[in-house]
């Protein structure tokens, strides 16, 4: 039974872990080679890996999608190497109002950037982009890039200040609902929880001797 | 339309999230005012301490701190807002 419990919590891990890396802003060094705009229609599988229409326009079955074509350098994720060099496909779309929470608009402006950008290996312009999502070649999804700008060097290290905030704000976060869920705990349920027994256990002497069952039985939920 | 569905969302959130905070803190206030009068009570008459408590009770109904816990609607629309102007700013 522990074990089954063990893996259930393995799962929620897993999930939260790879949701939180699918939509939490990442960056690439990279260098564009190019732009370009292919017609898309999605199936059930990977609509949920696009986001909707531009945010003015309607929505339909089949839509363009602009796409940069980059060469990219070696990616890591807490220190450790995530890719090496190689070529990415971002895609660059309206996330609109609603979801994922980027806001973002612009997408004809960055794809004018992009172009602007572009660069041959032989005389480099490297770029940082900014990006959430997952690159799968089976399912034909690209990462999203929300925005670019340009650096020195191959070699530029980018601070993730925003995902630092978010995780301390997450921390916190956790923290305040654990005090609020230990106090509701203590002022509201545990009262109730002896008014009843007290009640229960006055109904209960008068009928029979097996006295608090309830209590007993309420006793082998609280923690220990 | 999308707009709407936003202000919408964060305004069911953002009311579960002012309800819960005010209650903690009135409970944990409530909570202090309790042990203090518990700590040392001054007479003992059970009228006395529901006096003190509610005394402490309406100078936190008029405190800045209870007050400040409208925030929690305005902080989010100003993160919104910032993290719009910084994508889309050119």
């Amino acid at each position: 039974m522990r074990r089954v419990f063990l893996i259930i919590r393995v799962m929620a891990i897993v999930v939260v872990a790879g949701f939180l890396h699918y939509v939490l802003p990442q960056h690439d060094i990279a260098r564009v080679t190019g732009t370009e705009i292919i017609r898309t229609d999605f199936s059930g599988l990977n609509r949920i890996f696009y986001a909707q229409a531009d945010s003015g326009n309607v929505g339909s079955e089949t839509r363009d999608l602009r796409l940069i074509n980059t060469s990219r350098r070696a990616s890591y994720l807490f220190g450790l190497v995530r890719g090496g060099e190689q070529v990415m496909v971002y895609r660059n779309e309206d996330t609109g109002w609603i979801w994922p929470p980027f806001f973002k608009f612009d997408s004809s402006d960055l794809q004018a950037q992009a172009q602007d950008l572009v660069s041959t290996s032989a005389a480099p312009q490297w770029v940082v982009v900014r990006h959430y999502g997952w690159r799968n070649r089976f399912l034909t999804i690209f990462p999203n890039a929300t925005a670019m700008w340009v650096v020195d060097g191959p070699d530029v290290r980018v601070i993730p200040w925003f995902n630092i905030i978010f995780f301390i704000f997450l921390a916190l976060a956790w923290g305040f609902i654990r005090l609020m869920w230990r106090q509701f705990r203590q002022r509201t349920v545990d009262p109730a929880v002896t008014r009843a027994n007290e009640t229960w256990d006055g109904i209960e002497a008068s009928a029979t001797t097996n006295r608090g069952r309830m209590s007993r039985w309420l006793e082998t939920w609280r923690r220990k | 339309m999308a707009l709407v569905w936003l202000a919408l969302i964060l305004l069911v959130a953002m009311t579960v999230v002012y309800v819960s905070v005010s209650l903690y803190f009135r409970s944990v206030r409530k909570e202090r005012l309790e042990n203090e009068w518990d700590a040392a009570p001054p007479v003992n008459d059970p009228a006395a301490r529901t006096a003190h408590i509610a005394a402490g009770m309406a100078v936190y109904r008029s405190s800045l701190q209870r007050r400040l816990i409208a925030l929690v609607y305005v902080v989010p629309v100003v993160i919104i807002a910032a993290v719009t102007y910084v994508t889309n700013a050119n």
